[in-house]
């Protein structure tokens, strides 16, 4: 038998917070006998015996259809489809072709993946002066690096690594301290980065979602109703409503909704209502244009078992936020 | 302004704006719907009400982890939530929320604020019309917007309520979901259409996750784009 040749797992999808799946890569399969996969939170030298050659934990390798490897070097990476792994934790694959009671172990042995935690802005202070913001964030594992961003725009700072050899994000755009200068009255946009170092791919991290502050506090008003209850304070982000209606959109469609100072920007919010029995309609989309929104049907790529209306009709809501 | 009120939070976003037309916004309607009678929209809806929905304090789970909350098949002509009792006598074999559901609607302040009785006190804002009255210290009930935003397809958003808000307050604006899981037929894929909230009511530290994902045969499909889910998650301050 030949040896398996793994170059990684990595992360296939970095949005769930929780557990995310980790496709194990190979650039050469092996040949002879099964190739099989193992996940353990246990490291082993390729001597030492371990993991055990009867551990329950080996698996056929299979691709993302259940489908075996060819063997041999694989023109492309093939992925063992099937691994989840939870956030904050580092775990090892391994590799090995089996027939019978023969065995030959995979290199490299083991391969290694850290995945971070996920991290979010708990809270921003200002010191009394209003000319600095401390961004407050922690997780709990001991594999993941926080670092801070700070911007006045709401624009998402570039957080992923750029290649496999980057070893810390760009401390261009992140800093490790927590704390920022501010200009009083200004207003900021604040997100936190969690980072693996040490991780042999270039999938090891995960950015909070934007907390925005302003820096200061001229801004405000707090009310309580005749119950005795807070219902609005300063720190409160309230809807104001401008308009909703109805229309009706063919197939490739669009057409244009006149909403006065309209703006592409965070402050408008465009909600969409849609019949869900069409199920093509869930297709809908919109655009926030300066003076009106465009809201459109676009047919895409016909689909085996899905049913397509040549007309949708669309609720829309526009509000200020 | 020549006249008026403006009201600006510590985020720099306006509030209040009294040259606006009655723009703000109250909540009604809250009510529980029991599994039998989850049908959408809920009772008192009116054309451009934006509905809330959450599960109820104590629910059964999907999974043992999540309440997937969201609008769900067309059961004889009338919407139903996901998960309800109607779907299933329909011979749906999808997930059945027999726990129910919580609703509310969120309504235009437009003409629905009575004038203040006799020997009140506060603060009542009127519109520049002179007679709108837009704000009442004493009469709103207003909810508070904790997250909001637009998902493209594949995409989703995790929300974690701060401890010092109760979670069985949260509520998503469901005006936009759509949940359905579609068997395979034939020759035809199954089809599991996500545009929804997920209700972590059992994780140590509660949370809500927001997606919109169209998936077959439980996959990602090649080439679909998807349409635009805006999510809105909202607190009941009442």
């Amino acid at each position: 038998m030949a040896a398996p040749v793994s170059n990684g797992a990595v992360v296939t999808d970095e949005t769930p917070t929780s557990n995310v799946h980790v496709n194990f890569n190979f650039s050469n399969t092996g040949s002879g006998g099964v190739l099989q996969v193992l996940q353990s939170e246990q490291i082993y030298s390729i001597n030492s015996g371990f993991p055990a050659a009867n551990d329950a934990g080996w698996v056929d390798a299979v691709d993302v259809n259940g489908n075996a490897p060819t063997s041999g070097a694989q023109l492309t990476t093939w992925s063992h489809y099937g691994f989840t792994q939870a956030r904050g934790t580092k775990l090892y694959y391994y590799c090995r072709r089996k027939s019978g009671s023969t065995i030959e172990l995979g290199s490299p042995y083991p391969v290694m993946e850290i995945v971070p935690s996920q991290p979010y802005v708990n809270d921003i202070t200002h010191n009394a002066a209003f000319t600095t913001a401390t961004v407050s964030s922690q997780v709990s594992d001991s594999h993941t690096t926080l670092y801070y961003h700070q911007n006045t725009t709401g624009t998402q700072p570039v957080w992923e690594a750029q290649s496999p050899t980057q070893t810390s994000p760009d401390l261009s755009v992140w800093q490790t301290s927590p704390t920022f200068s501010t200009t009083p009255d200004v207003s900021y946009y604040y997100y936190v980065l969690g980072w693996t170092h040490n991780n042999p791919a270039e999938d090891g991290a995960a950015i909070s979602p934007a907390v925005s502050r302003n820096a200061g506090d001229a801004y405000g008003l707090e009310v309580w109703n005749a119950n005795g209850t807070r219902i609005i304070s300063m720190s409160d982000r309230l809807a104001r409503f401008v308009t909703s209606g109805t229309v009706v959109l063919a197939k490739n469609g669009s057409t244009n909704v006149t909403v006065t100072g309209m703006a592409n920007n965070d402050s408008w919010t465009v909600i969409l209502g849609m019949p869900p029995n069409l199920l093509w309609s869930t297709e809908a989309q919109f655009v926030k244009a300066n003076g009106y929104i465009q809201i459109s049907y676009p047919q895409q790529t016909q689909y085996a078992g899905i049913s397509s209306p040549s007309t949708v009709t669309v609720t829309y809501y526009v509000f200020r936020t | 302004m020549a006249h008026g009120l403006q009201v600006w939070n510590s985020d720099g976003r306006k509030m209040i704006d009294s040259t606006e037309l009655a723009p703000n916004t109250y909540l009604a309607n809250l009510t529980t719907s029991a599994y039998s009678a989850m049908s959408y929209p809920p009772s008192g809806f009116t054309a451009g009400d934006l509905v809330l929905a959450r599960p109820v304090n104590n629910p059964t789970l999907l999974g043992g982890t999540r309440v997937p909350i969201g609008i769900g098949r067309t059961i004889s002509n009338t919407q139903q939530f996901f998960g309800s009792q109607a779907i299933q006598n329909a011979g749906h074999t999808e997930w059945p929320n027999t726990s129910g559901i919580k609703t509310g609607l969120v309504k235009t302040q437009s003409g629905n604020i009575s004038g203040p009785a006799a020997g009140e006190y506060g603060l009542d804002v009127y519109a520049a019309d002179n007679s709108t009255i837009m704000f009442s210290a004493t009469r709103s009930t207003s909810v508070k917007i904790l997250a909001q935003g637009s998902l493209a397809g594949g995409q989703s958003f995790t929300y974690t309520p701060p401890t010092s808000l109760d979670y069985n307050k949260v509520y998503g604006v469901v005006n936009g979901t759509t949940v359905l899981n579609v068997p395979q037929a034939f020759l035809f894929p199954s089809w599991e259409f996500n545009v929804m909230y997920s209700f972590y009511t059992a994780a140590s530290t509660p949370y809500i996750i927001a997606q919109n994902k169209v998936t077959s045969n439980n996959q990602n499909v090649s080439g679909w784009l998807g349409g635009m889910f805006s999510y809105m998650l909202v607190y009941d301050p009442n």
